[in-house]
């Protein structure tokens, strides 16, 4: 075939601009690193890269809300393990007064020791965290802001209100039964939820309808008040009795918050190796592999410099220079 | 019986020759790096002897040629390589047009780090889930607000630089139309040239040249079919509409597109007639630009296909957070009493019209960031009962679910939805590339097949200019032969013995 100068020149060029692009590719990659300059240059590691990123973004979502709902059972149990405590002293004092040797100055200080107790439980009722009730359902917010409404109040005939609403009442059963579901509830996982604490009126109805701690409280207080000729020993047993029902559904509730603080611990743990996962994932999509990256470099480079002096070679003389 | 100058004329003729040889091969010399040039070369052919009449046969039967003449000063050019060339150029045209324009719009839906599209979407959901531990915090619904406003911006701004993408098309549309018909007419002029000048008898070698080029130029730009008729004359005409003729001899038609009422493209006008439009009629550069700025389907994606997709996904944004947030309830801190049937997204009375380019957020949630519907119960400030709901964030969880759903109307799910754009952009753009460069090496391998035929190498021209020389230099010395051998006659014979 017929080989012209031009011919010759315009190769030269398009090989050359061939090499550059390559070399201009691979430093690319060694400087940043990146596979990829372009998604256009490697459309399928595209493909992997998106959904390694997704998986991590949405990791990461869900992890914070992992740690701010351990964050809220940390608190609720202690406020629960408050009122383990406080039930505890209550029974043992009304188990000391529920002997005949009491004199009725003994039992007015008991009754004055379960009065303190009864305002114990109100505030660790309304136990805040930061600025939101741990135990208040939905009525979180407001703790020493403007507008404050404590969710738990009572009144002077030891009548326990929450919102307003009279817990003792049995009419009230329908509206509350309601509003105990109303916990807040995070999402820690996909399809996961988590309670992040109680609802207070779970924690004082230990046994269903009507009845529940502030009320028994009270019960036992207006008993020990009681002057010698009135009071009775039995009624004071009872009360302990019930303390016992009482104690035992806090313990139960207690065992619960455990048992979910145990599966954030265990999900945490496993979110912490899924992001390892996913980095790696990632990495194998978007990185580039420094050494394989450097080898090329140099073979790349050296081609390059093989094709810059042949082509020197050949497109200098022509026959002229060897005429006379 | 030969005549006495006859040996002196052969020999003119061929210092003429060689003279004339000399003179091509220094044009082909001068022009060997002129882009276009094609190699000429001077085609000789011997004289005949003259037979004269039968009365005066020479002394022996051999009958000696009269020397040599030019046929013709003809270029060395091969049409089939030309025809490759140009169906290769158009070809080739047409793909890295396409490629070009499809790196603008692949520049707008790739980031460093990921698309500010993939990016936006997880920001406003992340905003939404990290509102759920905090239903009441105005600094959260700042948040969620202000993730929700760079979304909506992302999606305006892409909007916009992909309309401003297709007005470039447009404008080089429009450049090109009107370069096809500035060549065309310089064709016609040129054939009218070429066509006098060839009418004596002798090739029109350089305005040829020129002529080739134009013809290589307009292969780029539209794809055409072209002949030369017995007598001459060069006939242009559009390759995907058999009978519209650019170039007739020496008139050149005007070539034009016009538009219907949807702003598409309707008609192919050339010389008047109006043809029915399509793309790939026309092929070439014109093609490309075409295929990106009208083309809405699938096949063969151009800027409006990308914008629609746009939409949906804008669309359907608005579409679902919407219907959730409307089930929702706002916080009275916004100043108004706690409602409900709020929209997240500003949302017209017809759905289709969301655009990517006008999606925003509702004026609701733009004035207080507490008409975001986090509750899915009423707010009171104050109350008894299940009134008081200012921690109830289940309708924020419920906005925040729609991230995992991948059963949504018309998308899927939104990031793979995402996904999917994004990917359509770079597929579409690596076909394109991958087409491209193949094509770049047919055209390489037939040009170089084209040059290697009618190319000028130097070395062959060296050759030449010696071969001429000697020619010269030995019909000199023929003249001279002559010359002395006509000068013993003349001054010599017969002065014997004076």
């Amino acid at each position: 075939m017929r080989v012209t100068n031009s011919m010759l020149t315009s190769n030269f060029l398009n090989n050359l601009s061939n090499n550059l692009n390559k070399l201009d590719k691979l430093q690319y990659q060694l400087a940043t690193n990146r596979k990829f300059a372009h998604i256009s240059d490697d459309p399928i590691s595209v493909i992997y890269s998106q959904q390694a990123r997704y998986k991590l973004n949405r990791m990461n979502h869900y992890k914070k809300n992992v740690e701010t709902a351990q964050n809220w059972l940390a608190q609720a149990e202690e406020g629960v393990m408050d009122i383990n405590e406080l039930i505890k002293s209550a029974y043992e004092t009304a188990i000391d007064v529920a002997t005949d040797v009491e004199s009725d100055e003994d039992r007015r200080n008991a009754a004055k020791y379960i009065g303190q107790l009864k305002d114990q439980l109100l505030q660790s009722l309304n136990a805040t965290f930061g600025d939101k009730y741990v135990f208040g359902g939905y009525n979180t917010t407001g703790a020493g802001g403007a507008i404050n409404i404590p969710p738990f109040t009572a009144d002077s005939d030891g009548k326990l209100y929450y919102n307003g609403i009279d817990l003792s009442d049995t009419e009230n059963t329908e509206v509350i039964d309601k509003i105990i579901n109303e916990v807040l509830t995070f999402d820690v996982g996909i399809g996961s939820e988590v309670k992040a604490t109680l609802n207070g009126i779970e924690l004082v109805r230990y046994n269903g309808a009507g009845e529940n701690l502030y009320g028994l409280l009270n019960e036992l207080y207006v008993a020990m008040s009681k002057t010698e000729e009135t009071h009775s020993v039995d009624e004071i047993s009872t009360i302990a009795a019930k303390l016992q029902t009482a104690q035992s559904h806090v313990l139960a509730l207690a065992a619960e918050i455990g048992g979910r603080t145990n599966r954030l611990d265990i999900l945490s743990l496993r979110y912490d190796k899924d992001e390892v996962n996913y980095t790696q994932m990632k990495s194998n999509a978007e990185d580039a592999d420094q050494a394989e990256v450097i080898m090329n470099y140099k073979m790349a480079e050296s081609v390059y410099k093989a094709a810059l002096s042949t082509g020197a070679y050949i497109i200098m003389p022509t026959l002229m220079d060897f005429l006379r | 019986m030969r005549s006495t100058f006859f040996g002196l004329e052969v020999a003119r003729t061929g210092l003429n020759i060689s003279q004339k040889g000399l003179d091509v091969t220094g044009h082909n010399i001068a022009n060997v790096n002129t882009p276009g040039y094609t190699r000429q070369r001077l085609v000789k052919t011997a004289y005949e002897p003259f037979s004269g009449s039968r009365l005066f046969l020479p002394v022996d039967n051999a009958l000696v040629g009269a020397g040599v003449k030019v046929m013709i000063l003809d270029q060395i050019r091969s049409a089939f390589y030309d025809r490759q060339f140009r169906s290769e150029q158009t070809l080739y045209s047409e793909w890295s047009t396409r490629t070009t324009g499809l790196t603008y719009v692949e520049a707008l839906f790739e980031d460093f780090e990921e698309s500010a599209l993939t990016q936006g979407i997880n920001k406003l959901f992340q905003a939404f889930l990290t509102l759920t531990t905090e239903a009441n915090d105005k600094e959260q619904r700042t948040v969620v607000q202000q993730a929700a406003i760079s979304l909506t911006d992302s999606f305006n701004q892409i909007y916009k630089r992909l309309e401003e993408l297709k007005e470039n098309h447009n404008t080089a549309i429009e450049a090109v139309i009107t370069r096809i018909n500035t060549i065309t007419d310089n064709i016609a002029s040129l054939n009218k040239s070429i066509y006098a000048y060839e009418m004596n008898g002798f090739r029109a070698n350089d305005l040829r040249d020129k002529r080739n080029l134009l013809i290589d130029e307009l292969s780029g730009l539209v794809d055409i079919k072209y002949h030369e008729t017995e007598d001459n004359k060069l006939i242009i005409e559009l390759a995907g509409i058999p009978g519209a003729e650019l170039v007739n001899h020496v008139t050149a038609n005007n070539f034009n597109i016009t538009y219907g009422e949807n702003g598409l493209p309707e008609k192919i006008i050339v010389d008047g007639t109006a043809y029915d439009y399509s793309s790939d009629k026309l092929g070439g550069e014109l093609k490309g630009h075409l295929d990106l700025r009208d083309n809405a389907t699938s096949d063969t994606p151009g800027i409006p296909y990308f914008m629609e997709q746009l939409n949906i996904l804008a669309r359907a944004i608005v579409q679902e957070v919407n219907k959730i947030h409307r089930n929702g309830f706002t916080h009275p801190a916004s100043g108004e009493e706690s409602r409900t049937g709020v929209n997240f997204f500003h949302e017209p009375d017809e759905p289709a019209e969301v655009t990517a380019e006008n999606i925003r957020l509702s004026d609701d949630v733009l004035n207080s960031v507490f008409n975001i519907a986090a509750s899915s119960k009423k707010i009171n400030l104050v109350g008894d009962g299940d009134e008081l709901q200012q921690g109830n964030q289940e309708n924020a969880r419920a906005i925040y679910e729609l991230l995992n759903k991948s059963d949504l109307k018309n998308i899927g799910g939104f990031n793979s939805f995402m996904s999917g754009i994004i990917l359509d952009v770079a597929i579409t753009l690596e076909h394109s590339k991958t087409k491209s460069e193949n094509q770049k090496s047919n055209l390489l391998a037939v040009d170089n097949q084209r040059t290697s035929v009618s190319g000028v190498s130097l070395d062959e021209e060296m050759t030449n200019l010696i071969k001429y020389q000697h020619a010269y230099s030995g019909a000199s010395r023929v003249i001279t032969a002559m010359d002395e051998a006509l000068e013993v006659i003349i001054n010599r014979m017969g002065i014997v013995g004076r």
